[in-house]
């Protein structure tokens, strides 16, 4: 199933944070892991991660290295800032609050909370 | 190779959206492994290369579009605080300049001050915008280039008090030098760490022929703590402890010799415990200063019933600290020495945040000169009178340390302003070794890509 884009950006810096807070990546592994554990739903541009990931390294929650891939070729790493994981867990938190916001509306009022 | 070149056009798109210059390669190097990766797994899917190649490409979105996303991000970083900060103690030091020349009718000095202000400002700024990777790329030939330049101000220097007076300063610039020749040296193991020792050993004995004991002293401690700072980072890729050992044996042998060769070296290394112990020779001025410091009060002039100017030789240049002590009280103090810790706390941060090894070093090794010529300073000025003072940065009287130092701060802020985007050539010796066959972990790779 494709999703509405408009849907998936507001959302995509959590899911960066997220595949971070697992283990360090690089860009290209970044989008295969997200379109792999969404079963290809999420189909992230890279010229969309890379604006992103450099904006997110400027700010501070995320940091770079070279290290040398599996294939022994270099690669530029990311990983996860203290900060970055702060940045996560509020992001998360927010998510929680609109998704169930969003369920009280569909299903009529009720009230799961 | 057609597909290449497409690759190449991209990336040329891409990089000329994105007005700062230096950011270009290592974008670039990204997005291109980027779309190797993306090719091969098309490749891998069954495509044939060519085909590969276009739908890697469309699949990274519209060139222009990334690079002007991009250029959002990517700007010079000025680091305002490290400016503002220089700013502020060059006021205090004007400021300071005003009372002392005022008090004792020395016109002459407060206009050499601003002018050296002014001087420094200009090499200030000429740092910062060159690119103080050159450091790392021609570490050898800045290093004996400034050993020649010292040699040349040593022959044309006045001799002040049985000194070359001038060439002090030029050595407070051999420790940002010496930062490049680690860098230059780390991939050699021991032997990289002894031929640093020689480089460091060749403007040790240039301070002792001045001869300037707190030159030597300077000197030596900001570059054994760059080495230390390099070593225990496990930049020579040798074992901790014998690398440290390699160093601080033969320093601590040299300095035992230097202390007991001369018997009036520990005389005066116990006078200046104790300037009491001989108040009218060697402990005098160590007396007066401990005199004055004792009826210093909290605000305001002390009560020695003097103006301390009056009993200090060169408050202008070795005493300004005391002197503003007793004359305006120990809020004067407080006021300079928060701003010069404001700063260099400030620098710490920043240092501690590069992530390239050639940054670290030479942020670091601008910081702890200055650290150092501060820590030398105060330390005498409050009365422990071992080492003659060599300059309060910014703020005691001297033109050539004050265009020394503000040339300093200026690399430094060349290392905040593009540091992050230095790597290490970490790449370079892939690609060196990127053959056309190659063995890895046992396996022939044969790479057609190269």
């Amino acid at each position: 199933m494709t999703i509405n884009k408009s849907l998936l950006t507001g959302s995509t810096t959590m899911l960066i944070l997220k595949l971070l807070d697992d283990q360090d990546m690089y860009g290209y592994q970044m989008i295969e892991e997200l379109a792999k554990r969404s079963d290809h739903t999420f189909s992230l541009k890279a010229g969309t991660l890379y604006p992103l990931l450099h904006t997110l390294e400027d700010q501070g929650m995320v940091r770079s290295y070279e290290r040398n891939a599996d294939n022994a070729r270099v690669r530029k790493y990311y990983s996860l800032t203290k900060k970055g994981d702060e940045m996560l867990a509020e992001q998360k938190q927010e998510w929680k609050t609109y998704i169930s916001a969003v369920n009280q509306v569909l299903q009529g009022g009720v009230n799961f909370a | 190779m057609p597909e290449d070149t497409k690759i190449k056009q991209f990336l040329v798109t891409v990089c000329e959206q994105i007005r700062w210059k230096k950011a270009h390669s290592v974008i670039s190097q990204e997005l291109e492994d980027h779309i190797i990766d993306q090719k091969a797994a098309f490749v891998a899917e069954g495509l044939d290369e060519d085909t590969a190649t276009d739908k890697a490409l469309a699949e990274m979105g519209d060139p222009i579009l990334i690079g002007s996303e991009l250029d959002h991000t990517h700007k010079p970083k000025i680091e305002w605080s490290i400016i503002s900060l220089t700013g502020i103690i060059l006021m205090l030091g004007i400021a300071v300049r005003l009372l002392v020349t005022s008090e004792f009718n020395m016109q002459g000095v407060l206009i050499n001050s601003i002018i050296s202000v002014v001087l420094g400002m200009a090499c200030m700024t000429i740092a910062y915008f060159l690119d103080f990777t050159t450091i790392g790329k021609y570490p050898k030939s800045i290093f004996l280039g400034l050993i020649g330049v010292s040699l040349g101000v040593m022959a044309v220097s006045p001799v002040i008090n049985g000194r070359y007076f001038y060439v002090q300063f030029v050595l407070l610039l051999f420790p940002t030098a010496f930062a490049g020749i680690i860098y230059d040296m780390r991939t050699k193991g021991y032997l990289g760490i002894i031929i640093s020792g020689l480089f460091f050993g060749i403007v040790a004995c240039i301070a002792f022929i001045i001869p300037s004991f707190s030159s030597v002293l300077l000197y030596s401690l900001t570059c054994l703590i760059l080495l230390t700072f390099a070593i225990t980072k496990g930049w020579f890729n040798v074992n901790k402890l014998m690398a440290l050992l390699l160093v601080y044996i033969p320093m601590i042998i040299t300095l035992f010799g230097i202390v007991i060769s001369k018997p009036y070296r520990i005389k005066r290394l116990l006078i200046a415990i104790n300037p009491f112990l001989d108040p009218k020779g060697a402990g005098y001025i160590g007396t007066i200063k401990r005199d004055l410091l004792a009826h210093a009060k909290f605000f305001g002039q002390g009560d020695l019933g003097i103006n301390s100017g009056l009993m200090l030789p060169n408050i202008n240049t070795d005493y300004i600290l005391t002197y503003l002590i007793h004359r305006l009280g120990w809020i004067s103090f407080i006021v300079i020495m928060t701003a010069i810790l404001a700063f260099i706390i400030r620098a710490f941060i920043l240092c501690s945040r590069q992530k390239s090894v050639l940054g670290k070093l030479v942020s670091t090794s601008v910081l702890i000169t200055f650290t150092m010529q501060v820590v030398l300073y105060v330390v005498n000025n409050l009365g422990f009178q071992l080492f003659p003072p060599l300059t309060m940065p910014l703020i005691s009287y001297g033109g050539t340390a004050t265009i020394i130092n503000m040339t300093l701060i200026g690399i430094m802020l060349s290392v905040y302003k593009s540091g992050h985007l230095v790597h290490d050539n970490l790449r370079t010796s892939i690609w060196k070794r990127n053959k056309l066959i190659e063995i890895v972990d046992g396996k022939i790779i044969i790479d057609l890509h190269k």
